[in-house]
C-alpha cells in the first residue's frame, strides 16, 4: 500500500484491546440484566412453598388425628380450587399407612406417595 | 477514480464501525424500564418472606409436655389464635394485635400485612372476619398497593368460632406490601 504510514502501530492495536474489553463489559452487564428477571420469574412461577405447605399440613392432620377419612380432605380440595386454581387431592390408605398426594395447578404437577 | 490506495484504512473503518454500533446496542439494551408487571425480582423475594414468615408463625416455639393431645403438646403460634371465638368483636381486637405484633417481629416493621381466613362449610367456601380494621398499627389495604399474597394451611383442631365444634382445615390467605 503506497504512501501508508506505518508509525504509531502500537497505539492502535491498543486502541483495538481496549474497545474488546469495553465491548466485553457492556456484554456482561447485558446478561446480569437479563438473569435477574428470569430467575425471578421462574421462581414465582413454581409452587414450592405451597407443595411443602400442603405436605406438612396433611401430615399435621394425620399427626394429631390418626383415623382421619378422605373426606376430611374435602375441604382443602374445595378451598384449594376456590381461592389458589389448584387441584388436589388426597388419599389416606390406612391399611398400607401411607397417603397419596395429588397437585396440579396447571403449570406443575406434583405426585407422591407417603409411608409412615 | 477507484483505485486500492488505504485498504487497511477501510477495513480498520469498517470494523470500528461495526464494534461501536454493536457496543451501543448492548449499552441501550442494558437499561431497563421498570413497569408495574414487572416487578417479579421484589415480587420473588416479598413471596418468600411471606411464606417463610407463616411458616414460623404456624410452628410451635417448644414442645409442651403437659399438653393433652399431640395437638396441644406442638399447638403453634397461627393454631392458637384462629382458633379464637371471632363472634365476640373483643377476640378480633386482641387476634389483630397480636397477629400484628408477631407478623413485625419476624418480618420486619417495613411491611403491611392484612390476613384473611377462608374456611369449607361443607357447600360453600366461607370467609371468616377476623380483622379489627380500627386498629392503628393496621392500617387498611387500598386496591392501590402493590401487593403479594402468600397462603398457609392451617389445621384447626377445635376452632371456638364453629359451631360444630369439629376439627378442621382452614386456608390463612395474607396480603403482604411495602409502603
Amino acid at each position: 500500500m503506497e504512501g501508508l504510514n506505518e508509525d504509531g502501530q502500537w497505539i492502535i492495536l491498543m486502541g483495538l484491546i481496549a474497545s474488546m474489553i469495553i465491548f466485553f463489559f457492556a456484554l456482561l452487564v447485558n446478561q446480569s440484566i437479563i438473569v435477574g428477571k428470569t430467575t425471578a420469574e421462574s421462581v414465582l412461577d413454581f409452587p414450592k412453598s405451597d407443595i411443602q405447605d400442603l405436605r406438612r399440613e396433611i401430615m399435621r392432620i394425620w399427626e394429631c388425628n390418626p383415623d382421619v377419612q378422605d373426606d376430611f380432605f374435602i375441604s382443602i380440595e374445595s378451598l384449594a380450587l376456590e381461592r389458589k386454581g389448584a387441584l388436589i387431592h388426597v388419599h389416606i390408605d390406612t391399611p398400607n399407612n401411607m397417603f397419596n398426594l395429588h397437585f396440579n395447578n396447571g403449570v406443575t404437577e406434583y405426585n407422591e406417595n407417603y409411608y409412615r | 477514480m477507484v483505485n486500492n490506495d488505504a485498504q487497511l484504512y477501510t477495513i480498520e473503518g469498517l470494523a470500528a464501525a461495526i464494534l461501536m454500533v454493536v457496543t451501543a446496542y448492548f449499552v441501550i439494551n442494558s437499561t431497563t424500564l421498570l413497569t408495574p408487571g414487572d416487578t417479579h425480582i421484589t415480587d420473588m423475594q416479598l413471596e418468600q418472606l411471606g411464606a417463610d414468615v407463616l411458616r414460623m408463625m404456624d410452628t410451635a416455639p417448644h414442645f409442651d409436655p403437659n399438653g393433652a393431645n399431640i395437638y396441644e403438646r406442638k399447638e403453634s403460634f397461627l393454631e392458637d389464635e384462629l382458633s379464637r371465638d371471632f363472634r365476640i368483636s373483643n377476640e378480633i381486637t386482641e387476634f389483630t394485635q397480636n397477629f400484628n405484633r408477631t407478623f413485625h417481629d419476624y418480618a420486619g416493621e417495613s411491611l403491611h400485612v392484612y390476613p384473611t381466613v377462608y374456611y369449607w362449610d361443607g357447600g360453600n367456601v366461607q370467609r371468616l372476619n377476623i380483622w379489627d380494621f380500627s386498629n392503628p398499627d393496621a392500617p387498611p389495604f387500598t386496591n392501590r398497593d402493590h401487593y403479594v399474597t402468600v397462603t398457609r394451611w392451617v389445621y384447626l383442631n377445635d376452632p371456638k368460632w364453629d359451631n360444630d365444634n369439629k376439627p378442621r382445615s382452614v386456608l390463612l390467605e395474607v396480603l403482604i406490601w411495602r409502603d
